[in-house]
């Protein structure tokens, strides 16, 4: 199982975000997202460290990381559960985040494959690979049962455009 | 019985500098097309899905994450470039020096422009934003939308003789400035934050006023040559010969929005289409591209042109 990545645990949900009760249908299985932008600490020995904060603010050109975090809360195992999101107008795909597993990913919200498998047309004719930019959707896919009680993230880079 | 027709040197005028916008007809370049940025205040909204497989096979419907919406803060920020690095000015004529204003931010805002040159050098007339005969703002202030970046010409009285001179325009946003990603909270639109950019969201840019006569004087040679090819295949000027002309426009110094006019001679037609530039045509009509025909003078824009640089225009007539 894909555990979290992130020491995130202890941060608080941004601002902005609604509790995840509160969209989330009733059921076993729910889902959560927030955004978060890296921050540097600096520590007590005076190194810098990256860390991840809830965005509160953000301009053109910052980087964040959109976590993902899903969890059964029902007493069966559930199988075939995929997570999708797609990119909002605004963002810019950039990458998995570190520690996350690659998504599968796509150009039109209906075909998914890793990045480098999809080529887009040109106006002209012919096709170029395509690029981190032209990718509107990413979805991981669970490939075992989602056991009872169990949960984590996945996460991805993205730039406000 | 006529005399038979003769090709005359035809009037040439080459102006230098001159206004953009008297050229009217620049190809806009790659920066000013570049892509805006989000506007400033816009919410991004996130939200995730969650599918599960049925026990019988079918897919239920999605389980929806929450939404987070992030509102774009408002970036304030702008560049400034000098259209030169050093320009020759003439002796006892004012000058006019071009700089590109930018607003490198995600909103409108105005931007107050400053000047600082030696008074004792140059007399400090004004900013034109209407080309270098355009009039002085008052107040020296323009307004950019996002993204939008605008030429602005720095008008000075003849410039005393003397080592080259400085010329420095600054740019300040008026919505805010100072240190880099300071925030003033809710104070851009829809009540985003406004941060200030990267660069304190002002900036300046200098050019280099070189009074060396030399260099004003002759910043740019046209030299203008002909060739005629008769019907019968001779190089007679006789009806119905083509002749050629080649107008080569040598820089010395580098040039502003330099503009090419050459008028056909009488008792010759221009012939359609055939105008060229560096080997390359450029159509007859006032369109976007950097040459045209009037019907008595053909007219080529070459917008600016960097030292040491060589422009070669072709065109031809028929002879009547």
């Amino acid at each position: 199982m894909f555990r979290s990545p992130f020491p995130l645990t202890a941060v608080a949900l941004a601002a902005v975000a609604l509790p995840a009760a509160a969209a989330a249908a009733p059921g076993p299985l729910q889902i959560s997202s927030r955004v978060m932008v890296e921050t540097r600490a600096r520590a007590a020995d005076g190194t810098t460290r990256l860390a991840l904060a809830p965005a509160r603010r953000v301009v053109p050109g910052d980087r964040v990381t959109v976590v993902l975090a899903y969890r059964n809360t029902g007493a069966q195992p559930l199988a075939g559960v995929t997570l999708d999101n797609p990119i909002p107008r605004g963002l810019v795909y950039r990458a998995p985040a570190p520690g996350s597993a690659a998504p599968a990913v796509s150009l039109d919200g209906r075909r998914y494959a890793a990045l480098d498998q999809l080529r887009v047309a040109l106006p002209g004719g012919g096709t170029r690979a395509a690029v981190p930019d032209d990718v509107t959707h990413v979805r991981w896919r669970l490939d075992r049962p989602l056991t009872a009680g169990g949960g984590g993230e996945f996460a991805f880079q993205a730039v406000l455009h | 019985m006529h005399d038979n027709p003769v090709v005359r040197t035809n009037a040439l005028r080459f102006s230098f500098p001159l206004p953009l916008a008297v050229s009217g007809a620049l190809v806009v370049s790659p920066a000013a097309r570049a892509q805006t940025a989000t506007p400033a205040g816009t919410v991004i909204t996130n939200v995730a899905r969650l599918n599960v497989a049925a026990p019988d096979g079918s897919t239920a419907p999605p389980i929806v994450s929450n939404s987070v919406s992030l509102t774009l803060a408002q970036l304030v920020d702008v560049a400034v470039t000098a259209a030169l690095a050093s320009q020759p000015v003439v002796p006892d004529a004012a000058v006019a020096v071009a700089f590109d204003v930018t607003n490198t931010g995600n909103a409108d805002d105005d931007f107050a422009l400053s000047v600082a040159v030696d008074a004792a050098r140059a007399t400090y007339i004004g900013i034109s934003a209407d080309g270098a005969d355009g009039a002085a703002l008052a107040p020296p202030a323009v307004r950019l939308r996002a993204g939008e970046r605008r030429r602005v010409h720095v008008l000075l009285g003849p410039v005393a003789a003397g080592d080259p001179l400085p010329v420095r325009l600054g740019a300040v946003a008026q919505s805010a400035s100072g240190t880099p990603g300071a925030v003033r909270p809710g104070a851009g639109p829809n009540g985003a934050d406004l941060v200030v950019g990267s660069g304190g969201a002002r900036a300046d840019a200098v050019t280099l006023l070189g009074t060396d006569a030399a260099a004003g004087t002759d910043a740019a040679t046209l030299a203008k040559s002909q060739s005629v090819r008769a019907p019968d295949g001779s190089t007679r000027a006789v009806p119905g010969a083509v002749v050629t002309y080649r107008l080569v426009a040598r820089f010395t110094a580098p040039a502003l929005a330099a503009l090419v006019e050459d008028a056909v001679p009488p008792g010759t037609r221009y012939v359609a289409g055939s105008l060229s530039v560096d080997a390359r045509a450029v159509s007859d009509a006032d369109d976007d591209d950097a040459g045209r025909f009037d019907g008595t003078a053909i007219h080529v824009a070459l917008g600016d042109v960097p030292a040491a640089a060589t422009r070669t225009i072709r065109f031809q007539v028929t002879i009547q």
